[in-house]
């Protein structure tokens, strides 16, 4: 059975980009998405809104293993193509509770082309404000950031990350109809 | 008002091609004064009117934005009335030409004089995005020096001003550093705009249409005009005050006023100089 995507397939698309460039240009800062398409089994509808806004035919995406019919309409409405492992995916989705691979592994860009990286959009329970101060590009001064359900050395990777650029990932965090962007430009203290 | 055409796409170009765009953006954000690659379009004008301005403002234009498009700080210039009505016939979006009313800003070679605020976009149209072309004629060497961070060609380029002419002579499309790592063109903004870009709150996109490439300074980052420690980076000084307005701190326009030689002197920025004008009219 094929599940229903965005309700106005362009507008929608549209205002859930801007939450995203939002997310991305004032990190760890919550933009709320505005057009929740029905979630799909197994996945919440953020991170489905997401997948609509962003994914096509011509980037590979890595998800966990997920319901017959929540595959089905996502090729259906995407035209996705799905990598085999982590390692050659442009996007990955993380719903919750998947394993985080390590970010090490994932592609991370070259150096006359660090765009060409993968983009994670990482499933969580809920926001907070009490894990992590972040500074760099997109903050005033420094912002206080937390999100519970993150593996237990998220940050300790990311600072991993971080320190790679201008190579590295980038990550989305979503917790139902919030999102929070983390470039690779953020620089997190913990405490 | 002009009316939405419905034949086309909301803002004209098709969802793949915006889909592109959009992912381009937000690595162009996340690796802030990188040129990020793109499969530019044609659009139904000419490469070197804008198009890659364009393209940019399709991809991220929503029903509820009001668009403002510039030209050499002006809102009445060809360029900019005919992409103002362009937008607002494949989109219907509401246009202003107030700056402080602007969600979406598309830009020739200038940023406005009044103060950008957060949630405000500008979108640059941008002839070459690569500051060390002039310099390097292969994409593949330039490419190199950006990794390798080595911008020791441009430092000469400047040194060889002062040689030359006793200071920088580079008066628009100055090199700036951004972020401490990317060496990037602000687009032929003069340099008296450099420091608008520095730690602003509105998000500055760049798009180059013929040279397919954008790139993008996200909020309140630091953007620094290259210099040197003994001449230290500086916007030039006029005697002169717009003619209309009195303003002696925005960028003026020289306009030739008859064949003897007659000039006056005025702001580039037209919704500027009105603001000024119908404050000096309020208070009289």
């Amino acid at each position: 059975m094929l599940h229903p995507a965005f309700k106005h397939p362009v507008d929608d698309a549209q205002q859930t980009f801007r939450s995203l460039l939002d997310a991305l240009a004032q990190p760890l800062r919550l933009s709320a998405l505005p057009c929740l398409p029905p979630a799909l089994p197994g996945l919440s509808r953020g991170s489905a809104a997401l997948l609509y806004t962003l994914i096509d035919r011509d980037v590979s995406l890595w998800l966990p293993s997920l319901p017959d019919d929540t595959l089905a309409s996502l090729r259906f409405h995407t035209g996705m193509n799905l990598a085999a492992n982590p390692a050659e995916a442009d996007f990955l989705l993380l719903t919750a509770g998947t394993p985080l691979p390590p970010l090490s592994t994932l592609k991370a860009g070259s150096d006359a082309y660090p765009d060409r990286s993968a983009t994670l959009l990482i499933e969580i329970e809920a926001f907070n404000q009490d894990q992590v101060i972040g500074s760099g590009p997109g903050i005033p001064h420094t912002r206080r950031f937390g999100a519970d359900g993150l593996p237990g050395d998220f940050w300790h990777q990311w600072q991993a990350n971080h320190a790679r650029f201008p190579l590295g990932v980038d990550a989305i965090l979503i917790a139902d109809d919030r999102i929070a962007g983390l470039p690779r430009t953020t620089r997190i203290q913990e405490g | 008002m002009t009316e939405r055409q419905w034949q086309y796409n909301f803002g004209f170009l098709d969802e793949n091609t915006k889909r592109m765009l959009r992912r381009g953006l937000l690595k162009a954000v996340a690796i802030p004064g990188y040129q990020v690659p793109f499969g530019s379009r044609e659009m139904p004008l000419p490469y070197g009117w804008g198009t890659g301005g364009i393209q940019l403002t399709a991809s991220i234009i929503g029903k509820s934005d009001v668009l403002k498009v510039i030209d050499q700080g002006a809102d009445d210039t060809t360029n900019a009335v005919n992409i103002r009505r362009f937008f607002a016939r494949v989109t219907g979006v509401a246009t202003t030409t107030r700056t402080a009313d602007a969600t979406l800003i598309q830009t020739r070679h200038r940023i406005p004089e009044t103060a950008l605020c957060e949630g405000q976009i500008m979108v640059f149209q941008v002839p070459e995005p690569e500051p060390l072309r002039t310099l390097e004629a292969s994409e593949v060497e330039t490419r190199k020096l950006h990794a390798h961070q080595e911008y020791g060609l441009m430092h000469v380029k400047l040194y060889e001003d002062i040689a030359r002419f006793g200071h920088v002579a580079t008066s628009y499309d100055y090199p700036v550093l951004v972020n401490g790592r990317y060496l990037a063109s602000p687009s032929p903004i003069p340099k008296f705009d450099n420091p608008k870009l520095d730690r602003s709150p509105a998000l500055m996109l760049f798009g180059a249409g013929r040279e397919k490439r954008l790139y993008a300074i996200p909020p309140y980052t630091a953007v620094e005009s290259l210099a040197f420690e003994d001449h230290p980076f500086a916007v030039q000084r006029w005697p002169h005050v717009c003619a209309l307005c009195g303003s002696g701190d925005s960028y003026l326009d020289e306009i030739i006023t008859d064949d003897a030689g007659h000039r006056l002197f005025v702001c580039s920025d037209s919704d500027y100089c009105q603001a000024q004008r119908t404050l000096q009219e309020g208070m009289a």
